[in-house]
């Protein structure tokens, strides 16, 4: 079980997650407790609330640190066409994660300009899986 | 309800923070309500209504109830709009101590309230004592009433005296609930003013004495911090003795002022709260100075909604039923009552409410001052529990305010809570923090932050090892929606609710909702709450299956099994859904289409419409356009679309029938189950004619399901079952579910929208899958075995005959009800063979086989298109190629039969005779059915058509009558009988007398032919007018003739091939419809064919016989044509008389021969006594009648009318010697038979003259004007030979056969009305034969064009046979 916290989720049109990454435990290799990723999963979730407050009073894609839940908190990026980017991490720098929301923006453009794709159904795309760890592993080297 | 011996012990709560704590709270007095004796659950919940109603009390309403003994310490009491408010909270909440009661009046249990149920107790002494004891629990309490319910008459005899808080109640029966109900106003307002006396009484007893300095407020280290330094420099400012006595003050004043609120008068609290703080802030008293602002706040609110009369009276807000205002909640298990009437229990709160605290003037700046004040004193010394109370007030006022506005200041106060939170010394406090934050979090649509926050509460709960049961209500809260207006103590205002109310739990994440139910499953293990366990688990698998692994699927069944073991039997029907299968609705479906109910229409005049019920429903739609762009299309060959099943009312069942609903099961999990028992969950939603109080009181059972077992196997897709059952009862009925039982547990699964059903994303739209369907259901019908019969044939053989016994074929449409599941199979029609225009006699054979007498029934063919049910594809006819032969031509277009239209007639005066039908009554209606066909078409011919019988137990002419409707199929197959291959028509003389005779030989001498259908008998349609046909029409225009006692008519004649395999007698007759109780019909079915006699009669045509054909031989048959009966027979022959023979009038001349005429045959088995007499009637072919209309066939038919202008007519003379030449008698010159030449025979009568060989003939031309205008006309003299009688024109003048002498072409006559000219001309006949001798080139030219126009010419020829 990994101490530090970096969970990354993209959540789609009807508010639910499209795409899911826990960017700390590498691949199979390790895996969470089912109490502290249900933690992990409530916090995010919860945070769309704070997301819908905050997303129509900037006109700043990335908004930062938008909820708090003890020593968790959530980042989040609104994409223009509502769908929503929340990084769950254990105080990481803005800058860091604006760039690592940025960069994976640019990537999930390229996801979205399939024609097949759908805002509500899930990024099943492997490539886009490890083009998504590449970034994180670029960003937030600890 | 039973005694709760909690009330007795009277434990310590270990919690500072009170839920649920609103800035109307301190203005709340609390009133516990304590059962006295047993009292059933629902009379105890019926008496408590009757108590929380009055929840409020307006002051002035106390006004005869207040003795005002010494002048009242409230001096600004609000008697005008202030009220008292009571608050009930349970009593095993009220029992418990609370810590905080020193510092807060309104935690004291200020009133108690018994009740008794006056059936359950003895006598009311042993009551009262029980409800003295019961009071010594709340020492606190002012004021004490026993209400005493349902009194005997011994309980009203005790003496009362020793009994002062005792309330007798009418019992019921006197005065029913509402007398209840005002006894229980009156009742309460004399409560409410013992309260305010004893409030009163406080005040005025109350000292510095009775403050107690040592407090839980002032020892414990759990409320806040130790003593900071700047408090201890204040400290030394005073004297100890300065400081306690201040202290005291202070408090009192305190205290002073709650009672102030809890009395209702604000603005006395206010005075006394501001003098408490500042004695308290003197004497750095923080946890009373904090308190007292918060007093003030409270103060400032009650105080505005006072002056805005914001308050409620108590009977407005009188609907105290938590159930009708809660919104359905998916509930685990029911929660005890005690939780939800804490909630309820406040009487502030309502749309109009907050709508007229919003008018106050700066209520809000006030009261977050007094607020920030008392935050900055408290925060002196950390008293957390009051900051966190005086927070969630501030919070839930701010939410009443201004709503989901204040979402943002909510979410930030309440993080600053849940921070706080971590403070709090008590585990209890803690939890009730998280809990309030969570809930605060729901009333503005923070619904994910809600349940993160319950979350939270439940692993603290768990955590800190608190009563599983505890943290198990706590779990389920996560999986409720909030319940707005109950958590919200009605705080919620009119603000936009609706992103709170749409966003239910099921739009959390999927995996935060299973996080929550495992939540709850693991709770409910440790809790032992198995039903709950049960319940988890199936909601796990219902809704999750998609996340969870097989292997966790497995362990679930395997929970689930252990909760069913070891669930009570008393628990083992659980109400809601549970684990898979999964349900999904397809449509209700109706029955077979004769058992179906059909609306029976009565219109205007009393005949019957009959629609049925689904058709009706588009009958409704009345659309001016043809074209319906939305009406929806349907594909050939494709499945017809599934109607929406929750159109109420789009299928119909029938009471006592069985019912069938098409389901489709599913179990997604990897896990089989067996099912040991699935029916159809129905709910009988009321009938129109039974009021809803009536339909409430109905118990008795509705609907009849008809269970199944099943075993489903892991993964098993969904999968169509038919599910059955039987109405009971008639009205709507709607289809909710199904009952499910399995593992020894059974509950009701409600239907899935098939799109969760299917698992599909996206949501695509698929057929079926309704929440609900509602099908309506009618009385119980009469049902009715309906069987064709049909007579044994010897003219056709019997095709694709049915087996049936005997020589009887039938086909019964009555299936019996439990047989209605083969509905949709299409009933195998009958099938028979008959001759081209054979007349089938069938006989209905009808029985009740149902219970209902049938009193209504109407008997109906319809004639089905040729696409239906046609037979198997039919070989090539001979000479064509088979299929498999050319390739090129393999998807061979089958050959089909035309169609012929066949027509029906039933006989419905024996069938109504017949009604009412009993019990296995039986009824056997004849039935005529017969094809249109004309006898020209030699190929073979199909009909489809069918029987229907529509029947009703009762008529009723107001409304609509429900029945039934019964079809037969028949399939009918025509073999070819009798073609016609040609027609002519013929010129016959009768002799007058033959015909002006009197009636009876008249008859004597027609008989022959008016039974081969004469047309001078009198027609169905009665048209026979005397005026224009027979005498005078006669007498005048045929004067010649009448003199000599001829009459002129035509004969047609057809000359037909018998195409049958058998032997047919035929006739050409009068075409009679087939109808029963027909006099023509009856005489045409039932008398013996004539047959042609040996010795010609002369007055009848020679063909005019009924003839044994044989098969495939020739016929001639003939019959006479009377004109005059034709009904536009004047129109025609003034077009024929112009000249206007065209294909018009011939073409309606033909077609009103077709209409008159009919080829018939009859056959008769003479083998076979039981085959009855065949018959069979063809129309002759209109164009072979159009080709044999010639010009002199036309003039016959259509004679001038009667009256015509002028008529020509020719008579031979004969000279007797020494005489003028006088007019030979006319004489039959021809008898039907006669040989005319070596080829002719003549078939007619002809009468004329005779003459000799060469010999000349003496002949006067005659013409008359019977006009009333001069006319000229201009005209020759013409001789045909025999010839014309076959049709061929031979002018006899120009062939040399016949030479005259005298004037005979050119002739021109000039003629004065009714005036006449003769021409005389002498004939010589060369050659014997029969001559016929008429005028040509008739040209009438008159004084008036348009007379000349109209003018029209008679001309009587004259028939010569020259020997």
């Amino acid at each position: 079980m990994s101490s530090t916290v970096l969970t990354f989720v993209i959540v789609g049109l009807d508010d639910h997650p499209i795409f899911e990454a826990d960017l700390v435990l590498r691949g199979e290799a390790g895996s969470r407790d089912d109490r502290t990723q249900y933690l992990h999963q409530f916090v995010l979730h919860a945070a769309l609330d704070a997301v819908e407050d905050q997303q129509w009073q900037s006109t700043n894609m990335n908004l930062g640190v938008v909820d708090k839940f003890n020593n968790l908190q959530v980042s989040a990026f609104v994409t223009a066409a509502q769908i929503k980017f929340l990084l769950l991490h254990d105080g990481r720098s803005d800058d860091s994660i604006r760039q690592f929301f940025r960069d994976v923006h640019e990537v999930f453009l390229k996801v979205m300009m399939n024609p097949f794709f759908s805002p509500k159904a899930p990024v099943k795309s492997n490539a886009f899986h490890q083009r998504v760890r590449a970034i994180s592993r670029s960003h937030f080297r600890s | 309800m039973s005694r709760k011996t909690s009330s007795a012990s009277s434990q310590q709560l270990m919690r500072l923070i009170e839920p649920g704590v609103t800035l109307f709270r301190p203005a709340e007095i609390p009133v516990v309500i304590v059962p006295v004796g047993q009292c059933p659950p629902g009379l105890w919940l019926q008496y408590v209504g009757l108590v929380t109603k009055h929840r409020q009390i307006e002051l002035q309403l106390l006004r005869s109830f207040y003795k005002e003994q010494q002048k009242s310490p409230f001096t600004h009491l609000p008697w005008k709009a202030g009220a008292l408010h009571f608050r009930f909270p349970p009593e095993s909440v009220a029992v418990q101590k609370d810590l905080m009661t020193p510092l807060y009046t309104h935690r004291k249990v200020l009133g108690v309230i018994g009740i008794c149920h006056g059936p359950a107790s003895q006598d009311v002494k042993e009551a009262y004592e029980l409800f003295d004891r019961t009071c010594r629990a709340f020492p606190d309490a002012i004021a004490q009433r026993c209400f005493f319910f349902e009194p005997s008459d011994a309980h009203v005899a005790e003496d009362k005296t020793e009994m002062p808080e005792l309330m007798m109640f009418p019992p019921t029966e006197s005065g029913g609930t509402e007398q209840l109900s005002s006894h229980a106003e009156v009742v309460m307002l004399d409560f409410a003013t013992a309260m305010l006396s004893g409030l009163e009484r406080w005040m005025l007893t109350a000292g510095p004495a009775m403050i107690d300095l040592n407090t839980f407020c002032d020892t414990s280290d759990k409320l806040m911090s130790s003593v900071s330094v700047l408090d201890e420099v204040q400290k030394r400012l005073y004297t100890d003795e300065e400081m306690t006595r201040k202290r005291r003050y202070g408090r009192l004043q305190k205290a002073m002022g709650d009672v102030s609120l809890l009395a209702g008068s604000p603005a006395d609290a206010i005075e006394h709260y501001s003098t408490a703080i500042d004695l308290s802030k003197a004497c750095a008293d923080v946890v009373w100075t904090g308190a007292a602002f918060g007093g003030i706040a409270s103060a400032k609110v009650l105080e505005a909604c006072t002056e805005n009369r914001a308050l409620r009276s108590g009977h407005s807000q009188a609907s105290s039923e938590p159930a009708v205002r809660r919104p359905p909640v998916v509930r685990l298990q029911a929660e005890d009552m005690s939780s939800v009437e804490s909630r309820v229990s406040s009487g502030f709160g309502g749309l109009e409410f907050w709508d007229a605290l919003r008018q106050a003037k700066s209520l809000e700046s006030d009261v977050r001052y007094q607020l920030t004040e008392a935050r900055i004193v408290l925060r002196r010394r950390s008293v957390i529990p009051l900051m966190v109370e005086h927070d969630l007030a501030w919070v839930r006022l701010l939410i009443g305010l201004h709503g989901m506005r204040a979402r943002k200041e909510v979410n930030e106060i309440v993080s600053g809570i849940v921070e706080m939170g971590a403070a709090l010394q008590y585990t209890e406090d803690k939890l009730t923090n998280i809990m309030e934050a969570a809930q605060v979090m729901g009333m503005v649509g923070s619904l994910r932050k809600r349940v993160l926050l319950l979350w939270q509460a439940v692993e603290f709960s768990r955590s800190s090892e608190r009563p599983n049961l505890t943290t198990l209500q706590i779990a389920r809260k996560a999986l409720e929606p909030p319940d707005l207006l109950e958590e919200a103590g009605e705080e919620h205002s009119g603000a936009p609710l609706g992103l709170a109310a749409s966003a239910g739990p099921s739009q959390h994440w999927s995996a935060v909702r299973c996080g929550c139910i495992e939540g709850v499953l693991a709770t409910a293990i440790l809790a032992g709450q198995h039903a709950d366990v049960w319940e988890a688990a199936s909601m796990l698998l219902r809704e999750h299956w998609r996340e969870l692994a097989p292997s966790r699927q497995q362990s679930l069944q395997r929970t689930l099994e252990a909760a069913a073991n070891q669930m009570p039997d008393g628990e083992r029907k659980r109400p809601g859904p549970g684990p898979p299968p999964l349900l999904s609705l397809l449509r209700p479906l109706a029955g077979p289409p004769h058992l179906q109910p059909h609306c029976m229409l009565l219109d205007v005049h009393g005949m019957h419409r009959l629609l049925s019920i689904a058709e009706s429903g588009s009958a409704k739609s009345i659309n001016p356009f043809i074209y319906n762009p939305f009406r929806p299309v349907k594909v050939k060959g494709s499945e017809e679309p599934i109607a929406p099943a929750s159109e109420a009312g789009s299928i119909c069942w029938i009471c006592g029938e069985s019912a069938s609903v098409e389901v489709e099961i599913r179990n997604p999990t990897v896990i089989p189950i067996k099912v040991e028992r699935l029916t159809l969950d129905v709910e009988w939603a009321g009938h129109p004619s039974v009021a809803v109080a009536d339909q409430k009181l109905m118990t008795q059972a509705k609907w009849k399901p008809n269970p199944v077992a099943m075993w489903l196997p892991a993964e098993t897709p969904a999968t169509k079952v038919m599910l059955t059952g039987m109405p009971l009862r008639a009205g709507l009925f709607t289809i909710t579910g199904c009952l499910v039982t399995a593992m020894g547990v059974s509950w009701k699964q409600p239907w899935l929208p098939r799109t969760a059903f299917s698992g599909q994303q996206n949501g695509t739209k698929a057929p079926g899958g309704h929440a609900q369907a509602q099908v309506s259901v009618v009385d119980p019908l009469p049902l009715i075995r309906v069987r064709v019969e049909t007579p044994p044939t010897s003219v056709a053989p019997q095709i694709e005959q049915r087996a049936l016994p005997s020589s009887e074929s039938s086909s019964e449409t009555a299936a019996a009800a439990p047989k209605a599941q083969e509905a949709n199979a299409s009933i195998e029609p009958i099938r028979a063979s008959a001759l081209k225009g054979q007349i089938l006699s069938w006989w209905l054979s009808i029985s009740n086989a149902g219970k209902l007498p049938v009193s209504a029934a109407m008997v109906g063919v319809e004639q089905q298109s040729s696409a239906g049910a046609m037979p198997a594809q039919r070989p090539l006819p001979a000479g064509g190629v088979p299929a498999a032969d050319m390739p090129s031509m393999a998807p061979s277009v089958p050959y089909r039969p035309p169609v012929a239209h066949v027509k029906a007639a039933v006989d419905e005066r024996h069938l109504q005779s017949a009604l009412p039908l009993g019990q296995s009554g039986r009824v056997k209606v004849p039935m005529l059915l017969y094809a249109t066909q004309v006898a020209s078409y030699t190929g073979e011919e199909d009909a489809n058509l069918s029987i229907s019988l529509e029947y009703a137990a009762t008529i009723d002419a107001s409304n609509d009558t429900i029945g039934r409707k019964s079809t037969v199929p028949v399939h009918l197959h025509f073999l070819p009988s009798l073609e016609v291959t040609g027609v002519s028509f013929h010129e016959h003389h009768m002799p007058a007398a033959a015909r002006g005779r009197d009636t009876s030989s008249r008859d004597a001498s027609l008989r022959r032919t008016s039974s081969l259908g004469d047309i001078d008998r009198s027609s169905s349609g009665g048209s026979n007018r005397p005026g224009q046909s027979d005498a005078p029409g006669l007498e005048n225009s045929a004067a010649v003739y009448t003199k000599s006692g001829v009459s002129r008519v035509c004969v047609v004649e057809v000359e037909a091939v018998n195409s049958a395999a058998v032997g047919l007698q035929v006739w050409l007759g009068r075409r009679v419809t087939p109808e029963h109780h027909s006099a023509d019909w009856q005489a045409l079915a039932d008398s013996p064919r004539p047959w042609a006699p040996k010795a010609a009669d002369a007055s009848v045509p020679l063909h005019a016989h009924c003839k044994l054909v044989p098969a495939g031989q020739h016929v001639t048959v003939a019959c006479i044509v009377d004109c005059a009966t034709m009904p536009h027979s004047e129109r025609l022959a003034g077009m024929v008389s112009m000249g206007r023979a065209d294909f018009v009038s011939k073409d309606l001349i033909a077609e009103e021969l077709c209409n008159r005429f009919a080829i018939y045959w009859r056959h008769e088995d003479l083998h076979d006594a039981a085959i009855p007499v065949e018959i069979g009637a063809l129309p002759l072919p209109r164009d072979l009648l159009v080709k044999a209309l010639s010009t002199q066939a036309l003039t016959l038919l259509c004679p001038p009318p009667v009256g015509g202008p002028l008529s020509i007519s020719f008579q031979a003379l004969q000279s007797a010697p020494g005489k003028d030449a006088v007019p030979c008698e006319l004489q039959e010159v021809f008898a039907p038979g006669t040989v005319i030449t070596d080829m002719t025979q003549s078939r007619v009568s002809l009468w004329g003259t005779q003459a000799a060989l060469g010999s000349a003939l003496l002949i006067t031309a005659q013409v008359y004007n019977f006009g009333e205008t001069r006319q000229t006309v201009g005209w020759s003299v013409s001789c045909w030979d025999s010839n014309f009688l076959a049709g061929e024109a031979n002018c006899a003048f120009d062939s040399l056969a016949a030479a005259a002498a005298g004037q005979f072409a050119g002739l021109k006559d000039e003629l004065e009305a009714r005036a006449q000219a003769c021409k005389k001309f002498a004939v010589t006949f060369l050659r014997p034969g029969l001559f016929c001798l008429s005028a040509k080139e008739v040209m009438v030219t008159a004084e008036n064009p348009k007379m000349a126009k109209a003018a029209r010419t008679t001309i009587f020829p004259l028939y010569v046979l020259v020997k």
